[in-house]
């Protein structure tokens, strides 16, 4: 399946957001497809976070189309799972409870929610701390915990806002890889927002450079990989080829948005 | 030993649970009682060796004896001290209820929050106790005016204390909250009340205070029974051990109320978990 784009899951065509008389994103047009991994890249600022709530349904367009499964989108709609920058768990819940939490809503019974979200806490390896606190776990596994939660709901499309932003370098790789392993056991969509090249190259089927504000898509790079991934691709010709390439559309649009700022 | 040259690790995780180090074999706490026991006998033993003249500071003991005394007279309970504990309950649950309720209101509508939030700003710049005389004249001497001055004395640190928890869901978990379709009511009952329970009991503990102070005070002028009223009645007439058995009374009962109340809601403040 991989690498083989069966049918379009999202579709987006000419999207702007404005904010009053600033424009903030597009017009942008950008297409995943079914259990696609799609990594976004650009400067700070230039609308990956908006972009991402757009196809999410949490913001609207100021002007044209989004289309997710073949349909204009309204709002959030349940097989999208979000995970944002910070872990967004909610502290007064144990971190089984937190997994569980999206299934709440969805008023599924007590024992079935507490049978998926312990399969899901397996899933990234938090089975042992399932009756702690999120206050007492470390940022990488708050942030595991946020992913589970993600995973209760069977997505067909995941919008990752640079989940691992916060931690070290190490950690971030091997959890991007986890995550990695466990999308593609699911075979659902990924788009996923990065600051970090090597991340981008190392997950993604395809990789899109955002420019500085209004942010567009600057390049849209295939990841001439073999699936499944492993870390000791980064050190094959074609990653170090693809992260080049990146590295000279981000170094040129982030020179640009310093200037603008300063 | 300053914190940046000290051994001892500074951040030990949660789930540890440390016991409490001990100093000449006692926890924190029991000091906490050593101090207070030794700051009563200092007091006694200053008065009864005669630095200081009895009547002006009764011994200890003797306002102990007195109270106990005022404890078995029926007259006592009846007339002042259940009605005292009876108005300091009652403001609590009004000031509380309506705190929290206003809070709410207020986390509702950015127009009444703009519109009162800088008049709650200062509202304790204002003495509540000077206006008693306008009081006196709308609703006499009694029971009616003593509530009004109370819960208006501590609805305001309930509201304002309840708003900062209702403020302080996080974006994300907000975010989190629409991406997952919560309902109104979902959204009420899973997110926005549990994220607001530490700074409503920390609101609601301070109410209590309030409570206590604002009856205690109004009936010291404003009533013909009560706690308040005792102490006052014992002060003008120059009932010295009466007085000083009030105000240990007053001490023990409001120290009564704030622990058991602190550790009610201690069980709903996960953060005390």
């Amino acid at each position: 399946m991989r690498g083989r784009v069966v049918s379009r899951l999202v579709d987006v065509q000419d999207a702007t957001k404005k904010f009053g008389q600033v424009t903030a994103l597009g017009p942008i047009s950008l297409t995943i497809g079914e259990g696609e991994f799609v990594s976004i890249v650009g400067p700070s600022g230039c609308g990956k976070s908006t972009l991402l709530e757009i196809i999410g349904g949490l913001q609207h367009t100021s002007s044209g189309s989004v289309q997710v499964r073949g349909e204009e989108l309204t709002g959030p709609r349940d097989e999208t799972a979000i995970v944002f920058q910070d872990s967004a768990t909610l502290p007064w819940r144990t971190v089984l409870d937190n997994v569980a939490f999206a299934l709440e809503a969805r008023k599924v019974p007590r024992d079935a929610r507490r049978r998926i979200a312990e399969e899901r806490l397996a899933t990234v390896g938090l089975q042992d701390f399932a009756d702690h606190y999120p206050a007492q776990l470390s940022g990488g596994m708050r942030q595991r915990v946020a992913i589970a939660r993600a995973l209760t709901t069977d997505p067909d499309l995941i919008l990752a806002d640079e989940p691992f932003g916060a931690l070290d370098e190490q950690t971030r790789l091997l959890m991007s890889y986890e995550l990695l392993r466990v999308v593609e056991r699911l075979a659902c969509g990924v788009l996923f927002i990065t600051h970090s090249i090597q991340e981008a190259v190392l997950l993604s089927d395809r990789v899109i450079v955002m420019s500085a504000r209004p942010g567009r898509i600057l390049d849209d790079i295939a990841i001439p990989l073999p699936h499944p991934r492993d870390p000791d691709v980064l050190s094959q010709p074609a990653a170090t080829e693809a992260a080049n390439r990146i590295w000279g559309l981000i170094r040129r649009e982030a020179q640009l948005a310093m200037g603008a700022a300063s | 030993m300053s914190i940046l040259t000290s051994t001892r690790p500074y951040r030990i995780p949660g789930y540890l649970r440390p016991r409490p180090a001990t100093v000449l074999g006692l926890a924190p706490p029991a000091w906490a009682a050593v101090l207070g026991l030794a700051a009563m006998a200092a007091v006694e033993l200053a008065s009864r060796t005669g630095v200081v003249s009895k009547f002006d500071l009764v011994p200890p003991s003797r306002m102990a004896a007195r109270a106990a005394g005022l404890l078995t007279d029926t007259g006592f309970l009846t007339g002042q001290l259940v009605p005292s504990i009876g108005l300091i309950a009652a403001t609590f649950a009004i000031a509380g209820g309506l705190g929290v309720a206003a809070a709410y209101l207020l986390w509702r509508s950015e127009w009444c929050r703009k519109a009162t939030l800088p008049l709650l700003g200062v509202y304790y710049a204002v003495p509540v106790f000077a206006v008693y005389p306008i009081l006196v004249v709308l609703f006499g001497v009694g029971t009616a005016p003593i509530l009004v001055v109370s819960v208006a004395f501590a609805v305001v640190v309930v509201i304002t204390n309840s708003l900062t928890g209702f403020d302080s869901v996080p974006a994300t978990v907000t975010k989190l909250a629409r991406a997952r379709r919560l309902t109104a009511r979902q959204y009420l009952t899973k997110v926005l009340l549990p994220a607001a329970v530490p700074d409503v009991v920390a609101g609601l503990r301070l109410g209590l205070v309030y409570s206590t102070i604002g009856v205690l005070a109004t009936e010291f002028i404003l009533s013909t029974k009560g706690l308040g009223h005792f102490i006052a009645d014992a002060y003008h007439t120059f009932r010295v051990d009466d007085m000083y058995a009030g105000i240990l009374l007053i001490c023990v009962v409001a120290l009564i109320l704030n622990v058991t109340v602190a550790a009610m809601l201690g069980r709903i403040d996960w953060r005390r978990r």
